[in-house]
C-alpha cells in the first residue's frame, strides 16, 4: 500500500471512530505531542485543542461524515461536516471543517484548519447572518 | 503529465492569473459553463465567477492570494491559500477600514476535462469580521 493510501486509510479509520464513540478522542489520540494546529492568526498546542474542544457544552446526536479525502505525499486534505444538537437548547448544529494534516509515523504532527466558525456562531445565535453583520 | 499536475496547473492558474492579475478572460477558459460553487449553488457559472471576483477585488485593493499549499487526487485539488488586501470599500455591509487583512483559505475544486466543475470554499470568515472589527477579537 503506498504512503498516500496508508495515511488515507488512518484518517478514514479515526473518523469513523469518532462518528461511532461520538467524540473526537480517536482523532486526538494520533496526534503528535508535538502537534501544532495552524489557524488564520495563530497557532495551538495539542492541549490547546484539547481545552477547544472540553469548551463545547454538552451535545447528543453528533455525526461525523467525510465530504472529501485526497492523499499527496505525507500530506491528507480533509473536508468533513460534524452534526449535533446542544443538549441546553435542542439546537442543531452543521459545522464543515476544511483541514490539511502533515502525517509521520502514524501520527498527526501539522494541522492547517479553515474553520466554520462564522457559519456556527451563526447557527448558535450569537452572530447575526453575514450580510447584516455590519449593520 | 499525470491528471494530478495536470489538474494543479490548472488550479494554479486561478490564483496566479485571475485572481492576482486580474485577467478575467481566463475564467472563461477554465470554468466549466455550469460550474457550482458551494455552499451557494445557486452561484454558478463563469459569469458569477466574474461578479464574485468584482466584488472581492473592489473591496480590499492589492488583493492578493498566495498559494501556501497543494494535494491533488484523482479529479480533485485543495489548495490552501493566504488572501491579503487592504479594506477600501464596502464589503458585506462593513464600511472601509482601511485595514490590511490576511485570511486563510482552504478551497476544493472538481475538475473534469481540463475545466473546473464545482468549488467548495472555505475562507476563515470569522477571522476575517474580527480583522475588519465588525466581531469582538478573542
Amino acid at each position: 500500500m503506498s504512503i498516500e493510501e496508508e495515511n488515507k486509510a488512518l484518517i478514514r479509520r479515526v473518523f469513523e471512530l469518532c462518528d461511532k464513540e461520538n467524540s473526537l478522542d480517536a482523532f486526538l489520540d494520533i496526534c503528535d505531542s508535538n502537534y501544532v494546529e495552524h489557524w488564520t492568526d495563530h497557532d495551538e498546542s495539542l492541549e490547546e485543542a484539547k481545552q477547544l474542544i472540553l469548551s463545547i457544552p454538552p451535545i447528543s446526536d453528533y455525526s461525523l461524515t467525510i465530504d472529501h479525502l485526497l492523499a499527496d505525499g505525507d500530506k491528507v486534505a480533509y473536508r468533513v461536516t460534524h452534526r449535533y444538537t446542544i443538549v441546553e437548547t435542542g439546537k442543531k448544529i452543521q459545522m464543515t471543517n476544511t483541514c490539511i494534516v502533515r502525517i509521520a509515523d502514524g501520527k498527526i504532527m501539522e494541522n492547517w484548519v479553515s474553520p466554520d466558525t462564522l457559519h456556527v456562531m451563526q447557527q448558535l445565535g450569537i452572530l447575526p447572518p453575514t450580510e447584516e453583520i455590519g449593520k | 503529465m499525470s491528471t494530478e499536475k495536470e489538474n494543479k496547473a490548472i488550479h494554479r492558474r486561478v490564483y496566479e492569473e485571475i485572481w492576482n492579475k486580474g485577467n478575467l478572460d481566463v475564467v472563461d477558459e477554465i470554468f466549466d459553463d455550469n460550474y457550482i460553487f458551494h455552499p451557494l449553488p445557486q452561484r454558478r457559472g463563469p459569469k458569477w465567477y466574474k461578479e464574485m471576483y468584482h466584488d472581492l477585488a473592489g473591496a480590499f485593493t492589492d488583493f492578493h492570494c498566495e498559494i501556501e499549499d497543494m494535494i491533488a487526487e484523482g479529479d480533485r485539488v485543495m489548495v490552501r491559500t493566504t488572501i491579503t488586501g487592504t479594506h477600501t470599500r464596502e464589503f458585506w455591509g462593513v464600511d472601509p477600514t482601511g485595514k490590511q487583512i490576511s485570511v486563510t483559505e482552504i478551497a476544493v475544486v472538481r475538475i473534469k476535462d481540463g475545466k473546473i466543475v464545482e468549488e467548495w470554499g472555505s475562507p476563515d470568515l470569522f477571522s476575517l469580521m474580527q480583522q475588519l472589527g465588525a466581531i469582538p477579537s478573542r
